[in-house]
C-alpha cells in the first residue's frame, strides 16, 4: 500500500531551478534513501513534505490525502539533534506530544515506555549535554517517532557522528526499525549508509535536482551490520557510483 | 555525588603519537558521560556518584584495547565519603592562598585607614575612623534597619513593575516586528536621557510619596530587560523553530517551547543588571526627598555632618546591592539546572 506520494514537485529560489518534476512513492513499513550530493536539493524536498514550504508545481498526498504546505503530519528529524538544551530527555523526546495537546505527566509517561526499546533507558531526567552524541540521536529519533508513527523524514541523521559512532548506531537502527516499522524517507550523501539502511534508493542528480534512478535493495531485513562488507554490497556500490559519475 | 577519582591510563604503545591518540580517545569518553572532570599532564580526575565513577574506570581501559593497544595499565586513586564528608574536587583545587592575599589586602587597608584617623593625617570628622564607622553602623543600626526597609521596599516594587514591563515589552516588539522597527529606537533613546535628570520633575509631578521613586526605578530597570530578552528571542536556533513548526505547532508554542526557555539566560544577566540600578535608583530618588529610606537618611546626616554615619549607610548600601546580586545567581542557578556554569 502506498503511504506517501510525492508528485511532479517542482520549486525554484530566485529564478534557479532547484527540483524539477520530483515524484517518489513511500510504501508501509519500507526505508526509501535519497541519495545525492550535497546542495542538490534534497533538504528544499523534505521542508516541501514536511509542509514547512510551498512547491512551486506538484503535490504531496498522505494516504490518498494531500497535505501539501500542511506542516504537522510527517515527523522530520536533523542532522543535528535540535534537543533542547534546557529540558530533560524526557521532556525533550515528549515535545511532540505536548504539541498535540496531551497533558504533560500523560506525554512524560508514555515517552518513558519507549525508553528501553530505543535504548535510552536511565537518561531520562539527563540534560541533553550530558549524552554522548549517538544517545543524542537516539534521544531525537525517539521524539520523531513519538510525533509520528506513520512517515519520517531523516535528513542526514547520522551524518555529525564519528565512523566507530556511526557504525555502531546503524547497527541499532537495523534492529530497532524491525520493531517499530517506521515509514522512512531518509537523505544521505553516504552510499555505503544507503545501501545498509534502504530498501529502495532513489537517485537525485543534476541541476535542477531530478530522480534518475532507482535500486531496489533485496537483501532481506534485518541485515547483519556485516552486510557492508559482502560481495552483493560492493554490487550495488558499483552500480550507484557507475550512475553519479556517468552524469 | 560521594566520590572522585583520578585515573591515568597507561596504554601499550609504538610511540608517543599512538600514546597520545588512545589516551586522548580515552579521555573523549571521560568528557562524554557529563560528569565533572578535570584533565591533567599526568591523570584525569571525575567526581560524582561511587558506583558510576567505578563503572566508567571499567569501562576506560576496555576504550583503550577498543583504540589499538594490546595491553593497557591505570593508576587509579579513590576518594569517597558519606554525604557532607566528601570534600569536592572544586574546594580541593581552590586556591586558599589567593584567598588569603585579597583578605589581607582588604586587612591592610583598613589598618591603613585607621592609622591615618588615628594619627590625625585628615581631619578626624571629614574621615572617621573605620572603627567609629563600625560603632556608629551598631548604634544607628534599628534606624537603619528601618530606611533600608522603606528603600527595599520601593526598589523591589520599582523592580517588579520594571521587569514586568520590560518583559512585556520584548514580548510583544518580538511579535510584531513593524513594532520592533519603529519602537526600539525610541527605547534605546530613552536611555540617553539619565533617568538623575528626571527625577525632580518626578518629584514635581507625584509629589513625595512612594510613586514617583517607583516610577524612576520602573525607567532605568525595564530597559536591561527588553534589550536582554529580546537578544534572547532573536538568537533562538531557526532549525529548532522550523522543527516545531514541522511538530504542527503555532506561534504560541514556538515561543513557550523555544523562545521563552532560550532567552532565561538573558534574562537572568539583565536581571543582575536591573537589581542593582534599582537599589541606587530608590536611594538617588530618596535624597530629591521622601519620608523615609536610605537616601532621606543620607541627606539627613549630610546635613549634620555626622560623616561616620554617612560611611555607615553607604556600606550598608553596597551591601544590599550585592546581597541581592548573590540572590539572581542562586535564583538563576536554581532556575536553570541545565546551565553548568
Amino acid at each position: 500500500m502506498t503511504h506517501l506520494k510525492v508528485e511532479g514537485i517542482t520549486k525554484s529560489f530566485d529564478e534557479k531551478a532547484v527540483l524539477k518534476g520530483v515524484s517518489l512513492e513511500l510504501k508501509e513499513g519500507e526505508l526509501v534513501s535519497l541519495l545525492g550530493v550535497s546542495g542538490g536539493g534534497k533538504t528544499t524536498l523534505f521542508h516541501i513534505i514536511a509542509g514547512l514550504s510551498l512547491p512551486d508545481e506538484g503535490h504531496v498526498y498522505l494516504n490518498g490525502e494531500e497535505i501539501t504546505g500542511k506542516p504537522g503530519s510527517v515527523s522530520y528529524m536533523l542532522q543535528k539533534d535540535l534537543l533542547l538544551p534546557y529540558r530533560t530527555i524526557v521532556d525533550n523526546v515528549a515535545l511532540p506530544l505536548l504539541i498535540k495537546g496531551m497533558k504533560k505527566t500523560e506525554a512524560r509517561k508514555m515517552a518513558g515506555e519507549y525508553f528501553k526499546l530505543f535504548g535510552l533507558e536511565g537518561t531520562e531526567k539527563q540534560y541533553p549535554s550530558q549524552l554522548s552524541g549517538g544517545m543524542r540521536q537516539r534521544a531525537a529519533l525517539l521524539r520523531t517517532y513519538l510525533f509520528s508513527n506513520r512517515i519520517a523524514l531523516l535528513d542526514e541523521p547520522f551524518s555529525a557522528l564519528d565512523m566507530m559512532t556511526k557504525r555502531g548506531v546503524h547497527e541499532w537502527y537495523l534492529k530497532v526499525m524491525d520493531d517499530i516499522h517506521l515509514s522512512t524517507l531518509f537523505i544521505t550523501h553516504d552510499i555505503d549508509e544507503a545501501i545498509l539502511l534502504s530498501d529502495r534508493i532513489c537517485l537525485l542528480t543534476g541541476s535542477p535536482g531530478r530522480i534518475t534512478k532507482e535500486i531496489v535493495i533485496k537483501e532481506p531485513k534485518p541485515r547483519d551490520k556485516d552486510f557492508n562488507i559482502s560481495k552483493e554490497f560492493m554490487e550495488y556500490k558499483r552500480e550507484i557510483l557507475k550512475h553519479l559519475e556517468g552524469i | 555525588m560521594n566520590a572522585s577519582v583520578a585515573i591515568q591510563t597507561l596504554p601499550e604503545a609504538k610511540n608517543d603519537e599512538e600514546l597520545i591518540r588512545i589516551v586522548d580517545q580515552v579521555i573523549d569518553y571521560i568528557k562524554s558521560t557529563g560528569l565533572n572532570y578535570y584533565v591533567g599532564p599526568f591523570e584525569t580526575a571525575i567526581e560524582g556518584d561511587y558506583d558510576e565513577l567505578m563503572d566508567i574506570v571499567k569501562e576506560c581501559q576496555h576504550i583503550a584495547i577498543r583504540a589499538g593497544a594490546p595491553s593497557v595499565a591505570a593508576y587509579i586513586k579513590v576518594t569517597y565519603g558519606r554525604k557532607g564528608r566528601y570534600l569536592p574536587l572544586k574546594r580541593k583545587s581552590q586556591s586558599i592562598t589567593s584567598k588569603l592575599w585579597s583578605c589581607s589586602a582588604v586587612f591592610g587597608l583598613l589598618i591603613l585607614w585607621q592609622g591615618i584617623s588615628s594619627f590625625g593625617l585628615v581631619d578626624r570628622f571629614l574621615l572617621p575612623s573605620p572603627i567609629s564607622v563600625g560603632r556608629a553602623f551598631v548604634t544607628e543600626f534599628p534606624v537603619l534597619a528601618v530606611n533600608a526597609g522603606v528603600t527595599l521596599a520601593e526598589a523591589f516594587t520599582g523592580l517588579f513593575l520594571g521587569v514586568a514591563t520590560g518583559f512585556v515589552i520584548a514580548v510583544i516588539m518580538d511579535h510584531f516586528e513593524g513594532l520592533y522597527r519603529a519602537f526600539y529606537p525610541l527605547v534605546v533613546l530613552t536611555q540617553t536621557v539619565p533617568t538623575v535628570a528626571i527625577a525632580p520633575l518626578l518629584v514635581l509631578w507625584f509629589g513625595y510619596g512612594m510613586a514617583p521613586k517607583v516610577i524612576l526605578i520602573v525607567l532605568t530597570t525595564f530597559f536591561p530587560i527588553t534589550v536582554g530578552m529580546l537578544t534572547g528571542f532573536k538568537s533562538v536556533n531557526p532549525d529548532a523553530v522550523n522543527l516545531l513548526k514541522s511538530m504542527g505547532a503555532g506561534r504560541v508554542k514556538i515561543f513557550r517551547y523555544i523562545k521563552l526557555p532560550g532567552a532565561m539566560g538573558q534574562f537572568f544577566a539583565s536581571l543582575r543588571i536591573s537589581v542593582s540600578y534599582a537599589v541606587v535608583g530608590a536611594v538617588i530618588s530618596e535624597w530629591l526627598g521622601g519620608f523615609g529610606g536610605l537616601g532621606v537618611y543620607m541627606t539627613r546626616v549630610k546635613k549634620s555632618f555626622s560623616f561616620d554615619k554617612m560611611f555607615a549607610v553607604i556600606f550598608l548600601i553596597s551591601a544590599i546591592s550585592l546581597l541581592l546580586m548573590k540572590g539572581v545567581d542562586m535564583l538563576s542557578k536554581k532556575c536553570m539546572p541545565w546551565d553548568k556554569q
